[in-house]
């Protein structure tokens, strides 16, 4: 499967696409909203990890102009302001929050690939 | 005296000079005192003359033969036998009879004059008797009026005993109308008695006692004004009979007794006069007893105000002695020694500085004074009182320190949170690269570097975690720890750190009170902290010292050392003198507050060497 991570942190991005690698999937990287606005829009992609806080469109921006149906995991800090914004509630295409920080970057991949 | 003789017998009586006078003829109502005659003679005299003529003597001349004994012996006056030839016996006879009829007109004489005494004796009884009559009915009269006076008297002195010892007591005026009462019922009938009391505003307080009930209102009502009873009618609602009233003299307001008559024969002179003879007494010993009443009242008020008072208060003179207080003070000592438990005044006296202070009377109570000066009977005394602000000022110090916690608080978990980010980046990626598929790609020893920096991540993320918490004020918990085995744990993670320098270890096996986590951070701060510091491969020396009750582990590098400058403000957070991206400042600021939490310490100085930092435990 192919998946789409956007985050504006360099590790958390290679780390992210190794993992997905070492379950044999392909990860495509995103460094802000609108590089992955872009790549969502030219490429295929099975889910897409999404940060909230991005330079250039954060994730509650690209949700809102996403337009393809793919199911998103919301990256989030919890510190309680970023889950409660109602469109990303009612948003059927969120289908998990993933807590950062992470306790196990392969936690994580499965986490994702458990909900699809 | 007079005789009547029989003419025949004249010639018994030749005296010379005559002694007798002789009738020889008898009138009609003649009083002789003697009758000479025969027997016949006699009984004609006796039948002529009746009765009238039984008083005289008889003298019956007869010769023996003639006495007629039968007659004598039945005659009913009694009488002498004379012989006809007896002159000296006849005369003898008279001389006796004529006594004895002198002797008779001297009694009936004395009779008269008896009589007359008697009468005159009756008379002067009678006069006497009125008199003494008189005079018994004005001793009467004065003896009531006596009386009257006494009862008078008596009815006043009962009623100063009265007033003199009721007045002292609770309910004096209420004993006072019920004694009035009980007064004036003896004088007549009337309805009810009363006593009004002008309050400050136009309405009266009106006591009130019929015999039965008392009671109190306050109405509007002017007991000087002639339409009392009409304003009265009005307040009580019902009609209302004469009402007289007496104004209170010299009362220290408008007062006055009354009574309500319905009776108009009540004797209204009699009351004045009871009114008039108790109104000044009365008037005195009830002024005094509201003003005492009214004075217990308004010191009940103060002295309840005054104890109320939740800090001290105290009236003190120039000596500290104490006059008044509203805590218990016994045994007459001075305020300092009372409240400070002191033995010299206390120092930041307002009295002795002049001015309202704060300051710590007791260890852990501080309070504010306010104090006034004042004069009485020209000695000179002071009003103190004392306002607990212990809470206050351990409050105000809670609130700079929340206020500081709170600043930095925000500014800490900011940044702990931004700092999470690139962690999780470092950790995720580690994590991602020991993952089997590319960690068996890589020599033992890289795979084991990339454990420990793995851990190192884990251990940040931890001291972030410590520092959100911390900034919520969560405690650090403390054991025993072994100084030497945190520091060993340490050192295992700065083997790069430490790699171009040497490092020398003088540690005991001595145990200090600490939390092992956090002094694990220290350390690696602080070590950190010395080979950064050391520009050119040089020497950080590790080593224990005990120095007054306390266990000093010092950290020396053999570095420049720290700028004078900086000392001072060494442990304030953001303070760095690493370029700008490399270290937060945060440090040695957090590493204090970590120690400091462990109730221990941390001290910078600086050595001929280079730097030293010193952590400094309680001896245990």
């Amino acid at each position: 499967m192919n998946f789409l991570v956007a985050d504006d942190e360099l590790l958390i991005r290679k780390s992210l696409v190794r993992a997905f690698q070492s379950r044999g999937h392909q990860c495509d990287e995103a460094q802000n909203g609108i590089e992955a606005l872009k790549k969502i829009s030219t490429n295929t992609y099975h889910a897409i990890l999404l940060d909230v806080i991005m330079p250039d469109k954060n994730g509650y921006e690209v949700l809102l102009e996403m337009k393809k149906n793919i199911p998103v995991f919301i990256i989030s800090a919890f510190t309680g302001d970023d889950t409660n914004i109602s469109y990303i509630q009612n948003d059927p295409r969120v289908k998990d929050y993933i807590a950062k920080p992470f306790e196990h970057i392969l936690e994580v991949v499965d986490q994702v690939l458990g909900k699809l | 005296m007079q005789i009547l003789i029989q003419q025949e017998f004249e010639y018994l009586l030749t005296n010379n000079p005559p002694i007798y006078t002789l009738i020889t003829e008898a009138p009609d109502n003649l009083l002789a005192e003697v009758v000479i005659g025969d027997d016949q003679y006699l009984q004609n005299i006796r039948q002529k003359m009746g009765s009238s003529i039984d008083r005289a003597h008889y003298i019956l001349i007869a010769s023996g033969k003639e006495i007629n004994l039968a007659n004598l012996a039945n005659s009913p006056v009694p009488y002498q036998v004379v012989s006809p030839k007896a002159k000296a016996e006849l005369e003898q006879s008279l001389g006796e009879i004529s006594a004895q009829v002198n002797k008779k007109l001297q009694i009936d004489l004395i009779k008269t004059e008896i009589q007359r005494k008697r009468r005159e004796l009756e008379t002067l009884n009678e006069k006497l008797n009125l008199e003494s009559q008189i005079q018994l009915q004005s001793l009467v009269q004065s003896h009531s009026e006596e009386t009257q006076k006494n009862l008078k008297e008596k009815s006043l002195l009962h009623f100063l005993d009265f007033i003199q010892s009721e007045s002292t007591t609770e309910d004096f005026l209420s004993q006072l109308l019920k004694f009035v009462w009980k007064d004036l019922k003896k004088l007549g009938r009337f309805y009810q008695i009363g006593f009004s009391l002008k309050t400050s505003s136009e309405k009266s307080n009106i006591f009130t006692y019929d015999g039965l009930v008392e009671s109190r209102a306050l109405l509007s009502a002017d007991f000087r004004s002639p339409t009392v009873a009409l304003q009265l009618a009005g307040a009580w609602g019902r009609p209302v009979g004469k009402i007289m009233t007496w104004a209170l003299p010299d009362f220290s307001r408008d007062a006055s007794v009354f009574i309500e008559v319905v009776d108009q024969q009540l004797s209204a002179g009699v009351i004045e006069n009871y009114f008039k003879d108790r109104l000044s007494v009365l008037s005195l010993y009830l002024d005094r007893w509201m003003i005492e009443k009214e004075y217990e009242v308004i010191v009940e008020r103060w002295n309840r105000t005054f104890k109320s008072f939740s800090g001290y208060m105290h009236v003190i003179d120039e000596n500290f002695n104490l006059f008044q207080s509203n805590y218990d003070a016994p045994g007459g000592e001075p305020c300092y020694k009372q409240l400070a438990e002191r033995s010299t005044p206390c120092p930041q006296c307002p009295i002795l500085q002049n001015k309202n202070t704060e300051f710590f009377l007791k260890e852990g109570q501080k309070v504010k004074t306010y104090y006034s000066e004042f004069k009485y009977k020209s000695k000179k005394f002071y009003f103190v009182i004392y306002e607990d602000i212990t809470q206050l000022h351990l409050l105000q110090g809670q609130m700079i320190h929340s206020e500081k916690m709170s600043a930095l608080g925000r500014l800490g978990n900011h940044l702990a949170h931004e700092l999470n980010n690139p962690l999780t980046g470092i950790k995720s990626y580690v994590q991602s690269l020991l993952e089997p598929t590319y960690s068996l790609q890589l020599a033992p020893s890289l795979q084991s570097d990339l454990g420990e920096i793995l851990k190192a991540t884990v251990r940040c993320q931890r001291i972030i975690k410590n520092f959100i918490e911390f900034s919520h004020q969560s405690e650090a918990k403390l054991e025993d720890v072994i100084f030497s085995e945190v520091l060993q744990n340490t050192l295992t993670l700065l083997k790069t750190v430490l790699r171009s320098h040497r490092l020398f270890i003088d540690i005991k096996e001595t145990r200090v009170r600490a939390n092992a986590h956090d002094l694990q951070q220290v350390l690696f701060n602080l070590i950190k902290n010395s080979c950064q510091a050391m520009t050119q491969p040089g020497s950080v020396t590790i080593f224990e010292e005990e120095k007054n009750g306390k266990i000093y582990f010092h950290v020396k590098d053999s570095g420049a050392g720290f700028d004078e400058s900086i000392l001072k403000n060494i442990f304030q957070p953001f303070m760095t003198t690493k370029k700008q991206g490399e270290g937060t400042g945060l440090g040695l600021y957090l590493s204090k507050k970590m120690m400091k939490a462990m109730n221990a310490d941390l001290e910078v100085s600086n050595t001929p060497m280079g730097a030293k930092i010193s952590l400094v435990f309680d001896k245990l």
